[in-house]
């Protein structure tokens, strides 16, 4: 569990995190941001693959879903995590600002959404959210 | 001394990158800050990667609109991954060159979106020749303070 002391943030248990996005760039930048804040992390390259790591057995603290990816989009893999029971904190990352597209993405059961680029600061801003809704039950 | 000169002419090819607003000086400096010993080379590697994509983007998009019928579904999947990854890199201009093809193609104003992809495609080979040479430069200052 994230905890914040003293204005920056100390990590119990290491975090993890799924980066979920079909584009290299952010894979890399998402991957490296999070690495940076102490957050074991890996990568999926749509939402198919998102599902099938879970089905696989592993879980995550926080899931960072792209929107629009091929083969499953993040709409869709967001609806599918939730029936299957998966609790984990899920932030929706896209270019994506038409208030309609935001909410159509939050209504398929996101608990955040960020607009690209993410930044630290956007990151920690999902994390304080992860802190204040207590611990993490998958 | 090489090393010296050579930082000084790398510093004075970022900065006119930034006056130029060919990138954006809040997004490189940040993506600055991800770089360090553990990963040494990430700005040349996401640059190089953004070089390379967003080639592959714009040619896809270019295709799409020659297809009969025009293939929109490809066309808007790479608009937006040439969106989400120019903002991410800080690439303004490609950025809103971008989002004003978007716009002219979701109006449904093809011939202006043509133009628009004519300028956007002009746009990012201005945008690589420049960015190639200041990772280019970057490499050689980190091999020269080896």
């Amino acid at each position: 569990m994230a905890t914040h002391i003293n204005g920056s943030w100390e990590l119990g248990a290491k975090m993890t995190a799924l980066v979920v996005d079909d584009d290299s760039i952010n894979q890399t930048i998402h991957h490296r941001l999070l690495e940076q804040l102490g957050i074991e992390n890996q990568v999926a390259r749509n939402g198919k693959e998102a599902i099938d790591i879970h089905c696989s057995g592993k879980k995550f603290d926080l899931i960072l879903m792209d929107r629009d990816m091929p083969i499953m989009n993040g709409i869709e893999a967001t609806r599918k995590l939730r029936a299957m029971g998966i609790r984990s904190m899920i932030a929706g990352v896209s270019t994506r600002c038409v208030k309609q597209e935001i909410q159509e993405f939050m209504e398929a059961g996101l608990d955040d959404y960020q607009e690209k680029p993410l930044t630290s600061a956007k990151i920690i801003s999902i994390l304080r959210k992860i802190h204040h809704s207590g611990s993490i039950s998958y | 001394m090489a090393s010296t000169s050579l930082r000084q002419q790398l510093s004075i090819m970022r900065q006119s990158l930034f006056d130029e607003g060919i990138l954006d000086y809040e997004q490189v400096s940040y993506l600055e800050t991800l770089e360090n010993e553990d990963d040494p080379d990430f700005i040349e590697n996401v640059f190089t990667l953004f070089l390379r994509d967003s080639s592959r983007y714009i040619d896809s998009i270019e295709k799409a609109l020659e297809t009969s019928p025009i293939d929109y579904p490809v066309m808007e999947i790479m608009m937006y991954r040439l969106k989400g990854s120019s903002a991410s890199i800080g690439a303004s201009k490609i950025n809103g060159e971008t989002n004003i093809l978007r716009k002219l193609f979701h109006d449904g104003d093809m011939e202006s979106g043509k133009a628009s992809l004519q300028k956007l495609k002009a746009e990012h080979a201005t945008f690589k020749e420049k960015l190639a040479v200041y990772v280019g430069m970057l490499k050689q200052a980190k091999l020269s303070e080896y």
